[in-house]
């Protein structure tokens, strides 16, 4: 009866580089990620696409899946439409940021700004029309929709189905650059310059339209450099005088700008994932019955803090500020507009579907049994949310287990208890790598010898003195010396605390001594707290 | 009798800044486990609207689910003031709510009256200065699939 609905996600996890360090785990705001067998990987059905972990990925083994610019080659003509976050993103007017889109390779520019007031007139419009309705849902953050359908099936009705800006701005696009260039609509790409992979899926997948009017998204961090090159070399290439963008597109790139721009009283807007789904929690547990719109992105500043856009989002936020204020908002076309919502021009095709990530009314009674063995599982677990197993809570991985994509004995705790009874082998520095976010700097060929107890000090004599042949020494003293006392009291290896790179000589001596050293970013007491958690006990004589 | 599934959640008198946590959890089980969203929605507003009579009248209390494959139930048990006239507690707009609470948004008197509109089954015991306990049953839909 399963099915998996979420056939396509804009992120990637690139095995080769991913060292399983635990930070795309603790970020991810659904749960969504495991480490297994030393690699993250996503759970299909879980993501929402927001893309936390691409901004927590400090070894870039995260990537985002939206186009690069030599794909646009297929097209005669490329039309880029840049998210309003875009003019955010650089010291320098829309209209100079529009030029020098240009020199990365597109063949024109199409502003957003006219489609962000038509979409915010149609909400308007549709608000006044659906007040049994109220609170309607903000659908223009794909984040938002797709995280609205896997948890809030019961409220998938109140995404609001109108067209989201960069939909309008593109249909309107296409159609001006085949009157221009009399090329056939399809020979046209348009592409839209995005600060978040989710964009892809809206493109891609269409919730609430039968298919996209955009035909690609090409991240801001991809066109970045070369634009910030163009504006250096203050290129003025052709485009009409006047102001490009007007205020009215650009607020909607923070959320301060987005809490604004809708006239309806009692509008209520929410950014940050955490947050949007607190108020998604009130809205479905019947709370906010008193709002008329809630308007919700999923990047705690809103776009303008995109994983995929490159300046500080406080900056960003700085820079949108200004923009509006020294922009002209331009008169509505009020009756242009009126006469367009009439017509279903801003009316989504398609229904926005829900997609639990359970199977709805599966099963009930082998539902119950699961829930009950897995309440049972978590008794027995830690619940400390040590991510050792790979899953990021003890909840977590006792659903794993009954679901049967995890085993019971993953959890080191569960492990240490048996092992105690069985006498299991002990653990090696390479297993403790991990588990200590560390990387191995030294000793790879003896990495893999059992550690038998561990010892911390940073004396080197009380060391001489107290630690046991085979103990794990955890010190913050990086030069050559530690190598020899640990050869000398045959250690199992050294873990250096805070990051602390060992001295080039110690790792030249370390190597030779074949001495395993590891470098963890925690500090002493949280090493040793997990090294004890993991079943490592300090000896006595 | 099929098995079922049970647990409970403490709840403290006038401790707002938890209160909500049962009604979430609850929530969040019955998503895992399939539950039709329909029902889950009104399960939700009924546990919640139960679960902060709890907080603003009782001095504590505790918040029970039950699933089995023909109903979910919650049943709010307190330790508070008790309800002297049901019939009035029940009708909308009457609330005994201070105005430190109304201030916060609660008290419009519509908690009782929520809940029934929501349940398939509502019963109130109530014992004046001993407590209140409050039950809700929602049945499941027949048959397979909806």
């Amino acid at each position: 009866m399963r099915t998996s609905f979420h056939s396509f996600h804009p992120i990637a996890f690139d095995h080769e580089l991913c060292r399983g360090h635990r930070s795309c785990l603790r970020a991810c705001p659904v749960q969504a990620i495991r480490i297994r067998a030393g690699h993250a990987e996503m759970i299909e059905d879980l993501c929402i696409d927001c893309g936390e972990c691409i901004k927590v990925c400090e070894r870039k083994a995260i990537r985002p899946l939206t186009h690069a610019l030599h794909e646009l080659e297929r097209f005669e003509h490329t039309v880029a439409i840049p998210a309003a976050a875009l003019y955010t993103q650089v010291d320098a007017t829309p209209n100079a940021v529009a030029s020098a889109l240009l020199a990365c390779g597109f063949s024109s520019v199409s502003p957003v700004s006219r489609a962000c007031d038509e979409a915010e007139f149609a909400i308007e419009l549709y608000l006044a029309e659906h007040r049994d309705d109220w609170p309607l849902l903000s659908s223009d953050c794909p984040t938002v929709v797709r995280l609205v359908q896997a948890r809030y099936p019961s409220l998938v009705e109140k995404l609001i189905p109108l067209l989201p800006p960069r939909e309008l701005a593109s249909i309107e696009a296409r159609g001006r650059a085949a009157f221009e260039t009399g090329l056939a609509p399809e020979r046209i790409g348009v592409v839209y310059i995005t600060p978040c992979p989710s964009k892809m899926v809206s493109i891609v997948d269409h919730p609430g339209m039968r298919r996209s009017h955009i035909d690609a998204a090409v991240s801001i961090s991809d066109v970045f450099a070369t634009l910030v090159g163009a504006l250096k070399r203050h290129e003025r290439l052709d485009l009409e005088s006047g102001e490009f963008e007007t205020a009215s597109g650009l607020r909607w790139a923070w959320v301060g700008g987005r809490s604004t721009w809708l006239s309806a009283e009692n509008s209520l807007s929410v950014a940050g994932l955490a947050n949007v789904i607190r108020i998604l929690d009130d809205l479905e547990e019947g709370r906010l019955t008193n709002y008329t719109f809630i308007n919700a992105v999923a990047c705690v500043e809103g776009c303008v803090s995109g994983p995929l856009a490159v300046e500080n989002p406080y900056v960003a936020r700085a820079r949108a500020i200004r923009l509006t204020r020294n922009l002209i908002d331009v008169p509505q076309e009020r009756a242009r507009y009126e006469e367009r919502y009439r017509n279903g021009c801003y009316l989504n095709d398609a229904d926005f579907e829900s997609r639990p990530a359970a199977p709805v009314n599966g099963e009930l009674e082998k539902a119950i049994a699961k829930m009950n063995a897995r309440e049972l599982l978590v008794r027995e677990l830690p619940g400390i949310d040590c991510g050792a197993c790979g899953a990021p809570s003890c909840s977590a991985f006792a659903e794993d287990v009954v679901s049967g994509t995890a085993a019971r004995l993953d959890c080191i705790f569960l492990r240490e208890g048996r092992s105690e009874q069985k006498g299991e082998t002990p653990m090696t520095v390479a297993e403790i790598i991990s588990r200590l976010d560390g990387r191995l700097v030294a000793g790879h060929r003896r990495a893999n010898e059992p550690i038998r107890g561990g010892y911390a000090s940073d004396l080197l004599s009380d060391v001489m003195a107290n630690a046991h042949e085979g103990d794990l020494w955890v010190t913050l003293q990086r030069h050559a010396n530690i190598v020899a006392v640990a050869s000398v009291r045959e250690l199992a290896g050294i873990v250096l605390v805070a990051g602390r790179d060992p001295e080039d000589a110690a790792v030249a001596r370390a190597e030779e001594e074949g001495v395993p050293i590891v470098v963890t970013p925690l500090s002493t007491f949280e090493v040793i707290g997990r090294l004890h958690a993991a079943g490592l006990r300090g000896r006595k004589d | 009798m099929a098995e079922a599934f049970e647990r409970t959640w403490d709840v403290t008198g006038l401790d707002f800044t938890s209160a909500g946590r049962a009604s979430t959890g609850i929530k969040d089980i019955l998503k895992r486990m399939g539950v039709a969203p329909s029902i889950v929605r009104r399960i939700a507003i009924c546990s919640y609207e139960a679960e902060m009579n709890v907080v603003m009248h009782a001095y504590r209390g505790r918040i029970s689910l039950h699933v089995s494959p023909d109903a979910v139930s919650v049943v709010a048990d307190d330790e508070g003031p008790g309800i002297p006239d049901i019939d009035l507690a029940m009708q909308e707009g009457y609330s005994t709510a201070t105005p430190e609470m109304r201030e916060m948004g609660f008290g419009a008197g519509m908690g009782l009256s929520n809940i029934k509109k929501n349940a398939d089954e509502l019963r109130i015991d109530s014992e004046v200065g001993r407590g209140t306990r409050v039950s809700i049953m929602i049945r499941q839909p027949k048959g397979g699939p909806s």
